[in-house]
């Protein structure tokens, strides 16, 4: 899942992204609202997390602008304003979520978790694929009753895919949702993750379609 | 108390008028005795009859009549009288007299004294006087006794007190259901005025259906009312707008706790972790300071130690600690000669506004350009113009300037900036007695005039250029 982090305060910005790539997200931040704006509109976001009051372009104008031009992105707004006005305010702009400060951050990575269930269609938080079981709250995996211990760039690979549903998921897509902007576009990152989840899920479960990219499937009987 | 007076008045009367109607009755019954004497040869006769005048014939009856010669010898009495004698003293001829008297029996009587010349029989008869016989004087004293007058005139009285304790009874009901009746509105506009807390400030009384003398109490309720409600949603703003610089500098905090407590951190990131606590405790700690300060400015007790001070050494001095951020920006300082005055002010508050002009021109001034201050000397004040060019501040954010927590990026959480450096400025121009304005002229340049009164004492010293 790759998020985009729209904060002016640098020591939000800093903590908050580090719990969010410890929590296997990918982490694009801005320290501006025209930043935000620009990178929203140029790259495909699974969650934006924008912060309201913004300098250069408020939240709420990038979140018009965003949905003015088509964008379905789910927004999650933070913000110090509290009262219900501005809270029916921001949902009434296309915010999918609100969130107050200060926040428990736990609420915050729960809040996000739910939003990217939520931009594939999926709203149990339990993926079942073949002997494979994915709990997407708990960031828990096991098969056949045995848990698995991946890295967070690991289980961000395998929640992408199993948010899929087992649909083909070509590379450039895999980077572009699992890899932030301090990966080389041009590393094969993604051929080592699969290659590393193999390993510890097992060689059945994730297909390769040639010059297509990956699903994640149940092995067939 | 008027009641009891007419009363009075009334009682006096009556009991007046009925004290002349009984004396003239009585004179009128005296008169009639008196016609009935007449003298014949000397002597003094009189034609009373007992059936004629039968209440002078009852024993101890209401009654009583004597004639006596102007000697004291008693001519004739009545039988009512009895065996009673009168004091037959002397009267002038001129007027009966009236007066009270005790019987021995314990009647009361009313008493009329009439000294009267009997007519003479023959010059009654038409003939002549025989020889020349002296005219005699006789006293006649008639009495009718007194008690059905004061009967009458008890109940006169008691009537009278009746009515008017009734009279009085009525009134006192009267005006109590009256005044009751009055009150009711003042009673309920009481009661409303009464219900009225912080959270019901919009009510306005002139609306309600009170009567029109409640009409100015009513108004000047509300005048109060929408002064109250304007300070208390001004204090609501400050509190919420407080509470909101807050929130930033808690998330941060918040953040930064939980994620080093649950993400494992380098030592490097530990370190940078600390350094974000020190940073959001610093702009809670500046915070609170602008919290105090506008407390301590809003608090008219606040010691003013006015004493004498040169503008420009204070200007320097407030500009020193943003000289290097300015440098860094090529924003400079240019203090004109009129600068030079002495002023006698409180030079911690001078120098606190000073610091914030000098602190904003220093940081929003646009790269390259020029600060300058000036001074001129009026009549009742001297006035300092801080100006710089205004960068983004534009005319319709002029009135915005002096707001608490106003800042042209609302979303600029620097640290050091709050947006409430001016406002404080303006109260402590106020504690001053001066006053702070902002407007762009043109330059176009932003310009701050400072005022202050000048105190008795107060001298201009202009020294030259600074």
């Amino acid at each position: 899942m790759r998020l985009l982090f729209v904060e002016d305060s640098q020591i939000l910005r800093r903590a908050v992204s580090k719990a969010l790539r410890h929590s296997g997200y990918a982490v694009d931040t801005c320290d501006n609202g025209e930043d935000g704006l620009e990178a929203a509109e140029t790259t495909e976001y699974d969650v934006l997390i924008l912060d309201v009051m913004l300098p250069k372009l408020d939240g709420l104008t990038i979140l018009r602008k965003l949905r003015f031009a088509g964008c379905k992105t789910h927004v999650l707004l933070l913000t110090a304003r509290d009262t219900v006005a501005d809270r029916v305010d921001g949902l009434r702009q296309g915010a999918d979520d609100y969130l107050v400060k200060p926040f428990a951050t736990e609420e915050l990575l729960a809040r996000v978790a739910a939003l990217c269930r939520r931009a594939y269609g999926e709203k149990s938080a339990l993926i079942n694929v073949g002997p494979l079981r994915l709990d997407l709250g708990r960031r828990h995996i096991e098969r056949n009753g045995k848990e698995i211990d991946l890295t967070a760039r690991e289980w961000r690979l395998i929640e992408f895919l199993a948010l899929r549903g087992g649909k083909v998921v070509a590379r450039s897509e895999i980077e572009a949702h699992i890899y932030d902007d301090l990966v080389e576009p041009m590393s094969n990152v993604v051929d080592s993750a699969i290659y590393s989840l193999r390993r510890k899920i097992g060689p059945d479960l994730i297909r390769t379609r040639r010059g297509l990219g990956y699903a994640l499937e149940a092995p067939s009987v | 108390m008027m009641l009891g007076a007419m009363g009075v008045f009334i009682q006096w009367r009556l009991v007046r008028q009925l004290t002349a109607e009984f004396d003239g009755s009585l004179l009128e019954e005296g008169q009639a005795l008196a016609a009935l004497a007449e003298q014949d040869n000397g002597s003094i006769t009189t034609d009373f009859s007992g059936e004629s005048m039968p209440q002078f014939e009852r024993t101890r009856g209401a009654e009583v009549f004597v004639l006596a010669s102007s000697d004291g010898h008693e001519l004739a009495r009545s039988r009512s009288l009895g065996d009673t004698s009168l004091p037959l003293g002397g009267t002038s001829m001129d007027l009966p007299q009236f007066s009270h008297s005790t019987l021995p029996d314990g009647r009361s009587f009313r008493f009329v004294r009439i000294r009267f010349t009997p007519r003479n029989e023959e010059e009654t008869e038409g003939r002549k006087p025989a020889g020349s016989s002296p005219r005699l004087e006789a006293l006649l004293i008639v009495g009718r006794d007194e008690d059905p007058l004061s009967a009458t005139l008890s109940e006169l009285r008691a009537a009278l007190l009746s009515a008017i304790a009734a009279a009085v009874v009525c009134l006192a009901a009267t005006v109590y259901w009256s005044v009751r009746r009055g009150l009711r509105p003042l009673h309920a506009l009481g009661r409303e005025v009464s219900a009225v807390d912080a959270h019901s400030l919009s009510i306005r009384f002139s609306t309600r259906h009170f009567p029109s003398e409640l009409g100015p109490i009513a108004a000047s309720l509300d005048r109060l009312l929408e002064r109250l409600q304007s300070a208390f949603d001004r204090e609501r703003r400050f509190s919420a707008n407080a509470a909101h610089e807050f929130r930033t500098p808690l998330s941060e905090l918040r953040a930064v706790a939980e994620v080093s407590l649950a993400v494992p951190a380098t030592e490097s990131e530990q370190t940078q972790a600390w350094r974000d606590v020190l940073t959001a405790t610093n702009r809670m700690e500046s915070l609170a300071a602008c919290l105090l300060h506008i407390t301590r400015s809003e608090n008219p007790i606040a010691a003013i130690e006015r004493k004498q001070l040169l503008a420009s050494e204070a200007i320097s001095a407030a500009w020193r600690p943003f000289a290097g951020r300015a440098a860094l920006r090529g924003v400079h300082i240019s203090t004109e000669a009129s600068c030079g005055v002495s002023i006698e002010t409180d030079p911690s508050l001078f120098r606190a506004i000073a610091d914030n002009l000098c602190g904003n021109a220093a940081e929003y001034a646009p790269s390259g350009s020029t600060f300058e201050v000036s001074a001129e000397q009026r009549a009742d004040c001297v006035s300092f113009f801080f100006s710089n060019p205004p960068g983004a501040i534009v005319e319709s954010d002029i009135p915005h300037l002096f707001e608490k927590f106003w800042r042209k990026d609302a979303a600029l959480h620097d640290g050091a900036h709050h947006g409430m450096g001016l406002a404080i400025a303006t109260d402590l121009t106020g504690l001053l007695g001066g006053s702070l304005v902002a407007r762009l002229i043109p330059g176009p340049l932003l310009q701050f005039t400072l005022s202050l009164p000048l105190p008795g004492r107060l001298q201009n010293q202009i020294n030259g250029p600074a």
